[in-house]
């Protein structure tokens, strides 16, 4: 039955402007899709590698009592180990784990830094700095100088905060602080390096040291305030988080930690991942948009092509065959429209992807709350541009299913009557 | 039993409130072979008849018999078989399918069909064509040839799958007389030389005269069926 392609192909040509416009329609809505997605998958990509990276690790274990208050940065609900025996052994048994790639234990603490009757709060970051550059390539975001040194008393400081306090790597810090045991204290740093990861909530408040130094001068010998683990791959997090209820299951005293996975429900992660689904959404909808204008093109070629259906169902062709035939001559169009649209997509995304678009002052408010990064690197992926076309073919071919319906729905006598 | 045979065929269309008879009970018999014109006034119903004949619509009563079978109990696809397979139609103007060549409008006849293998739809198409005296042509478009020319295509793609009858719907209106003579004579020959049945519908005396049966229409009745 190789006939109704050819005709359905050779009608495109017909009338080249109208199927030139609507192929120009498709083509931009599917390219703006493109870019969109592109945008948003990898704004939204950026945002799940900050909050993973920084925050929620794949799995997070805090002490229960800690949930929720984490903002105050107290340090009397630390992680200490399954029987309060010290991170030391739980870290043992959690290495255990099939699942468990890496486990970073962290002291997140307030302090402050006073200057000239001036006083700058600041947020003090205790991590195991080797394991971090290993999970997370926490070097990486060096802007200057080096990680502090193991049991040392150097720090790396938040490119943003530096600049604040007038400092820069190399000179000293007093910073000071509460330690768990509630008395005030200040202690000195020689400032190593400069971080910058783009996140204004860190660069503009953290400095970072050694863990075990912040242990001993917080008095926190072997605990932490959180617990991160990584495993292999963030989308495994499930069975992560079902071994660990095992794991935590068989410890009596380890029900007073929680187990919080990064996308858990109602955590700002589970929101964002809500937010692509109504994309989605929105995508579909514009498509549906730029397919108007093909549905339009053609109920107008049904309309002065109506003598032309009756010839042929007067050869004996069948309504199916004429719906057929219109279904194709739109899905011709549609994949055309898509395709040029992908190209055109991909071009922006491409350029966006490596060049980045830089949100800066509009992002500032939000970014002193939230790990959101200033600068957006679209997501630029084959995996964007399928998608992409996929989804413009198919809901054009979906539209197209109305003015094909038109057609068939035409009498042989009616037809060839016009 | 014979070829075609209608039985108190009545059309009637509804335009909202309106009830317009197109045919009033029309009865008639057409015999394998024969070749009848259907005359009559503007809005005396040819159109109407030919299109009941041709299975593009259905009696409002009465009942169409194609070899001994009712038409009126057939859906939609059944008579679109019955068109594929047993008719051949030419209308007055519009008739190819303009993005296909010559050859290929009147390969779709016989590609729908169904168990023909390329080879034999090609020699049938060149065939036709030469007896149409196209032999040249069937690598042109539609809209490279004369309306005449038209035409020859027309009737060779009613004929190539040599159905049992062919309807023409005023053939020759587009045409002038001379070239009307010429493709009235190839439908002549062809229905000579095939013993095709055909029906075809015109104003013109000219062409009426060359038909062996003439049915005369008025206001959707036979006032006349004349054999020479
Ligand atoms: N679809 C329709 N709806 C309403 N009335 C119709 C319809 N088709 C035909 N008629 C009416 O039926 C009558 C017969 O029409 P028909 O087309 O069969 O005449 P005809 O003899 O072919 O005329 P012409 O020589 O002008 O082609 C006319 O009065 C016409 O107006
Ligand atoms: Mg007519």
């Amino acid at each position: 039955m190789g006939y109704l392609p050819v005709i359905a192909v050779r009608n495109l040509s017909r009338h080249k402007l109208r199927t030139l416009i609507s192929i120009i329609a498709i083509a931009l809505v599917v390219a703006i899709v493109v870019v969109a997605r592109g945008h948003i998958v990898g704004y939204l990509e950026s945002t799940y590698d900050s909050y993973i990276n920084y925050d929620t690790g794949h799995v997070k274990i805090i002490n229960q009592e800690f949930e929720g208050r984490e903002r105050l940065m107290s340090l009397n609900y630390p992680v200490a180990g399954f029987a309060q025996d010290g991170i030391s052994k739980m870290k043992e048994e959690l290495a255990e784990v099939d699942e468990v790639k890496y486990i970073l234990p962290r002291i997140k603490f307030g302090g402050a830094v006073s200057q000239e009757d001036e006083l700058t709060n600041v947020m003090g970051w205790g991590l195991n700095i080797e394991q971090e550059i290993a999970a997370i390539d926490f070097d990486q975001q060096l802007k200057a100088g080096r990680m502090p040194l193991a049991d040392s008393e150097e720090i790396i400081m938040g490119q943003q905060l530096l600049e604040r306090l007038e400092l820069a790597v190399g000179e000293e810090i007093t910073i000071l602080y509460n330690t768990a045991i509630g008395s005030f204290q200040g202690s000195s740093f020689e400032i190593v390096g400069a971080l910058e990861t783009g996140l204004g909530l860190i660069d503009g408040n953290v400095f970072i040291l050694d863990l075990s130094q912040a242990q001993q001068m917080l008095n926190m010998s072997d605990e932490a305030t959180e617990l991160l683990l990584i495993g292999a791959d963030r989308n495994r997090t499930d069975s992560l988080v079902m071994e660990m209820d095992e794991l935590f299951g068989s410890f009596e005293a380890a029900t007073e930690y929680s187990i919080i996975p990064w996308n858990a429900p109602g955590k700002i992660i589970d929101y964002f991942k809500i937010g692509e689904r109504i994309y989605n959404i929105i995508y579909i909808f514009f498509i549906l948009m730029g397919s108007i204008i093909l549905i339009n093109t053609m109920l107008m070629i049904v309309r002065d092509r109506t003598r032309e259906i009756g010839v042929m169902l007067a050869l004996g062709l069948k309504s199916r065959e004429i719906w057929r035939l219109f279904l194709l001559e739109g899905i011709f169009m549609g994949i055309i429209g898509s395709f040029i649209g992908i190209i055109l997509g991909g071009v922006v995304t491409k350029v966006f992807s490596i060049h980045g678009i830089d949100y800066g002052e509009a992002m500032e408010v939000l970014s002193d709350d939230l790990l959101l990064e200033t600068v957006a690197y679209t997501d630029f992926s084959l995996e964007n541009l399928i998608f992409s076309f996929l989804l413009g073919v198919v809901i054009v071919t979906i539209a197209c299913i109305i003015p094909a319906r038109r057609a068939a729905e035409l009498e042989p006598s009616e037809a060839l009557r016009d | 039993m014979g070829l075609l045979k209608l039985e108190e065929v009545e059309k009637i269309y509804r335009q909202g409130e309106i009830e317009v008879s197109a045919l009033g009970g029309v009865s008639l018999e057409v015999e394998q072979g024969e070749f009848t014109s259907v005359a009559g006034p503007s809005g005396s119903g040819k159109t109407t008849l030919l299109n009941m004949v041709g299975c593009l619509d259905q009696p409002t009563n009465g009942e169409v018999y194609l070899e001994g079978e009712g038409i009126s109990k057939l859906d939609k696809d059944q008579l679109a078989l019955l068109r594929r397979e047993n008719l051949g139609f030419i209308f007055q103007g519009y008739n190819l399918i303009p993005v296909l060549t010559v050859y290929e409008n009147i390969e779709l006849a016989l590609k729908l069909l169904a168990d023909r293998n390329n080879k034999d739809i090609k020699e049938q198409v060149m065939k036709i064509l030469t007896a149409v005296g196209l032999g040249e042509m069937a690598d042109r478009k539609p809209n490279e040839l004369s309306g005449g020319q038209k035409q020859r295509v027309a009737i060779a793609r009613a004929l190539v799958k040599e159905p049992k009858i062919v309807l023409a719907d005023e053939p020759t209106a587009n045409l002038d007389s001379k070239t009307s003579i010429d493709v009235l004579e190839v439908m002549v020959e062809m229905n000579q030389k095939l013993e095709t049945t055909f029906i075809f519908s015109t104003h013109d005396p000219l062409v009426m005269e060359s038909a062996k049966r003439i049915i005369k229409l008025k206001d959707g009745e036979i006032i006349a069926d004349e054999r020479s």
